[in-house]
């Protein structure tokens, strides 16, 4: 994978390009960043139940992947919303729900979302999520709800944002010093919560930012990258010994 | 124009005492009848009350299969529809006279199983209360529909599809409505008259009339080609392995055709003993119903197998486990049972012993049925519960909400073609005359 | 004024319904209607009757649909014109279908006003001058004739076999 495929996107980009990185070799597989999502996202808790029947509502999971023929070798892949420049998942809503921002993301409009789920279908990542309910937040969990991100009711599709809410609230203040967002100033809670740095966010745009220079590392690569969905999240190849 | 669709000895009065036999006041099974398909739709609309109330994850839907037994209704019905259309425009434009005689009856199915169809979107949707979203209506605050969207793509063809096929039922149905008010007394003359529009017979509507329904025949024929097609693309424009094919869209068509054939005499044949119609609607009419079946069978056999052809021959990984995956996997019986009813037991045809025997062509007809609802189930839930990546597979079954709301489907169904075939012709006396009348000529 | 009499002759045979007619086309009474149980071919070389110009309105009713669902889908997009997984805003091969879809819709409802038109349909007051036989096996022919003339036209009829029925 040329990092030129990678960072050549067919829109226009305004200025920022917003990309995480996966360090496989780094992750140890402890679904931290899945617990820090649901905690800044305020993800619905379908309970068990609902779980058995595949209505986890986790934004962010991590696959684990078995060899059988070496039981004690896991491999994680943290799989969340991919953000792709060509996101099968946009042309796919007939309102406009899901659709691309300047700034690479994929957004989904929670208030025009009317429940499809053609996206969830046509996502070949598999990471959208529906409400099947309204999910109860009885007292007091309603207390930790973050107040700066929606709370969905039943009926609508969500999905990674990139925790937007703190894009935003970074280029609040770049815009009031006056500057262009620093590279690492923005933190998704699930690189935040993160204990051995794996995931790694920036600005691809930004030919000096650390997401930019590992997009050119010889481990990365993108997921399903044959479907020429362009994903915004790269991943770097766990370093294998029999390989 | 052949005399085979009824028999000629039949006179212009006898065909209209037929018909207008069939319109006398109903008996008491029929309305128990009529109560029972009534209490199903209202069961199937109980079961879609708790769904808005409680929330989609009443039925069966989860992460990967966000699509259930709502779509492959809504497929299954758009299918039915399809041969109506079929049997009235394409067959009337070829001047197949064997159609004449269930030409009626099976447009008003077109109408009936797209007014079915049409309210499966609604169910399946997660906020049924904003569906107005999706009408390209100016709002004060700018909002359009996408018309990149498939889904844009059903609202549009579906709907046209709808006042288009009833447009049709209806503009062909005047002179007939006509003949019921000469025929008629009372409450029923008035509303007939009204209904008829004042239908006379004379040279100058006939004059318009047939160049008009010669234009419907004409247009409904790309329409209806169209409007399947267009469901096809709600799979065929996704990326998901077992939806990406550009086969689609003649597939599906088939399949429709084929499902539909098969409904139609599913319907004729209860239809036909009941109201004495045997003289119309003659065995070799059916016969001819078989014998297209056939033909639609092995078209979608030949798609099968060429899906299967394409899978081995893109040496893509996902294909082929998707496809190894449906013949072999969780859904194999469902599969199979897509194979052996589509496919296989349609060749029984071949057989005129069995093609001309009312109880084989009842018995497969519903088989066919079976089939095609297991095909939709099989393209639609087959492939997403087992796509790209491994850790995202899983499995769905529809649960007794999803179950109540396709009873009620069948009921409503059921329910409007048994109120039809009471109060309406459901055999168009003027296309049975005119078959008959060409008959006489070219005897004579 | 002298009153007008209508006449109407009925007939089983068709065959005879379009002599008939052919020959009153003819004879100084005024031929008002055909009436056919069905659309009868025969009768139609009889009356010399040109073809049903309703063609037109449903090619316009085409012409418009095609040209309204084409401006629909490009006016809609460009008014957000937001790039959807990264196809053009404008696309054309997407909005074919809606222009199609469109084609078909308003060709259909200008076939229907077309012919409503052409026949000024729906109206109630012709079933005065109506044989109610006529929906069903007979084909009539309606004649209207001067006062004095009305003996001659049934005696006409009447010659050509046909069943004589006088409206007041």
């Amino acid at each position: 994978m040329t990092p030129n495929a990678i960072c050549t996107p067919p829109h226009d980009h305004d200025t920022y390009r917003w990309s995480m990185v996966v360090d496989l070799d780094k992750c140890i597989g402890c679904s931290a960043c899945t617990a820090a999502c649901y905690a800044e996202n305020n993800i619905g808790v379908a309970g068990l139940e609902q779980v058995l029947k595949g209505r986890e509502m986790s934004w962010l999971r991590v696959e684990r992947y078995l060899d059988s023929d070496y039981p004690e070798k896991t491999t994680f892949l943290p799989m969340l919303c991919q953000h792709c420049d060509n996101a099968p998942c946009e042309a796919v809503c007939p309102v406009y729900a899901p659709h691309h921002s300047k700034e690479g993301l994929n957004n989904q409009i929670y208030n025009r979302c009317i429940g499809t789920r053609f996206c969830s279908q046509n996502c070949p990542y598999k990471v959208r999520r529906f409400n099947w309910f309204t999910w109860e937040t009885p007292s007091p969990l309603n207390l930790q709800l973050n107040p700066d991100v929606t709370a969905r009711s039943k009926g609508v599709m969500e999905k990674c944002s990139f925790c937007i809410q703190r894009i935003k609230f970074a280029h609040g203040i770049a815009k009031d010093e006056n500057r262009p967002v620093r590279d690492g100033e923005i933190q998704p809670a699930c690189l935040q919560s993160c204990p051995t740095g794996a995931l790694i966010f920036g600005n691809l745009m930004d030919p000096g930012s650390r997401v930019r220079k590992l997009a050119a590392d010889p481990r990365a690569y993108q997921v399903l990258g044959y479907l020429n969905t362009k994903p915004a999240v790269i991943y770097l190849k766990k370093v294998l010994p029999e390989i | 124009m052949t005399n085979d669709g009824a028999s000629p000895k039949l006179t212009y009065a006898q065909i209209d005492q037929t018909v207008l036999d069939t319109l006398r006041p109903a008996t008491r099974p029929y309305w128990i009848t009529i109560a029972l398909l009534f209490l199903g739709v209202l069961l199937g609309a109980a079961c879609w009350l708790y769904q808005i109330f409680s929330g989609i994850g009443v039925g069966g839907q989860n992460n990967p299969v966000a699509w259930g037994t709502y779509l492959i209704n809504f497929v299954f019905w758009v299918g039915i529809a399809h041969s109506g259309t079929l049997i009235s425009a394409i067959l009337h434009l070829f001047r197949a006279g064997w159609r004449n005689p269930i030409a009626r009856a099976a447009e008003t199915m077109t109408v009936f199983a797209v007014c079915t169809a049409g309210l499966f979107p609604f169910i399946h949707l997660g906020r049924v209360w904003v569906v107005f979203y999706m009408l390209p209506y100016p709002t004060q605050r700018g909002l359009w529909p996408n018309f990149l969207s498939p889904l844009m793509f059903d609202v549009i063809a579906i709907s046209t599809y709808l006042i288009v096929s009833s447009l049709f039922w209806y503009t062909g149905m005047l002179p007939d409505l006509a003949t019921v008010r000469d025929r008629s007394e009372g409450l029923r003359k008035k509303i007939f008259t009204i209904l008829s529009l004042g239908w006379t017979g004379e040279h100058e509507h006939w004059r318009h009339f047939s160049r008009t329904y010669l234009f419907f025949a004409a247009l409904a024929t790309p329409l209806v080609i169209s409007v399947h097609s267009v469901v096809s693309w709600d799979f065929a424009l996704g990326v998901v392995p077992g939806w990406h094919t550009t086969i689609f869209a003649p597939y599906f068509v088939a399949g429709a055709i084929h499902s539909g054939l098969a409904m139609v005499l599913t319907l004729m044949i209860p239809l036909r003993k009941i109201f004495h119609y045997e003289k119309i609607i003659t065995l070799s009419v059916l016969e001819n119903v078989a014998k297209t079946i056939i033909f639609t069978g092995l078209i979608v056999a030949f798609a099968y197998s060429t899906e299967y052809f394409m899978a081995w021959y893109s040496h893509n990984v996902v294909e082929l486990e998707t496809f190894r995956w449906r013949a072999v996997g969780d859904y194999s019986l469902q599969f199979w049972i897509m194979v052996t009813c589509n496919t296989v037991i349609p060749l029984l045809f071949f057989f005129k012993k069995i093609r001309t025997t009312i109880v084989w062509l009842f018995i497969i007809s519903l088989i066919v049925n079976i089939g095609m609802w297991f095909e939709r189930f099989v393209i639609i839930i087959g492939s997403v519960a087992h796509d790209f990546i491994p850790h995202a597979w899983g499995l769905y079954a529809p649960t007794a909400i999803e179950f109540g709301i396709m009873l009620g489907s069948f009921c409503l169904f059921f329910f409007l073609f048994v109120l039809f075939v009471k109060h309406l012709p459901s055999v168009s006396m003027t296309e049975i005359k005119e078959t008959a009348h060409a008959g006489e000529n070219h005897g004579g | 004024m002298a009153a007008k009499h209508h006449v109407i002759g009925l007939f089983t045979d068709e065959n005879r319904a379009a002599e008939a007619a052919a020959r009153l086309r003819e004879s100084p009474w005024q031929l008002q209607k055909v009436f056919s149980p069905i659309p009868s071919h025969k009768l139609t070389d009889a009356l010399k009757l040109k073809k049903s110009p309703v063609g037109y309105f449903t090619l316009c009713g085409g012409i418009i649909g095609f040209i309204c669902g084409f401006a629909l889908a490009i006016f809609t997009s460009t008014r957000w014109g937001m790039i959807v997984s990264g196809k053009p805003v404008v696309a054309l091969i997407p909005f074919f279908i809606v222009g199609f879809e469109c084609t078909i819709l308003f060709a259909v409802i200008a076939n229907v006003i077309g012919m409503l038109t052409l026949t000024g349909l729906p109206r109630y007051d012709n079933l005065r001058y109506y044989d109610p036989r006529c929906s069903g096996s007979h084909f009539g022919l309606l004649a209207s004739c001067e006062a004095d003339g009305l003996e001659k036209l049934t005696g006409f009829f009447q010659q050509q076999g046909a069943e004589v029925k006088v409206f007041d």
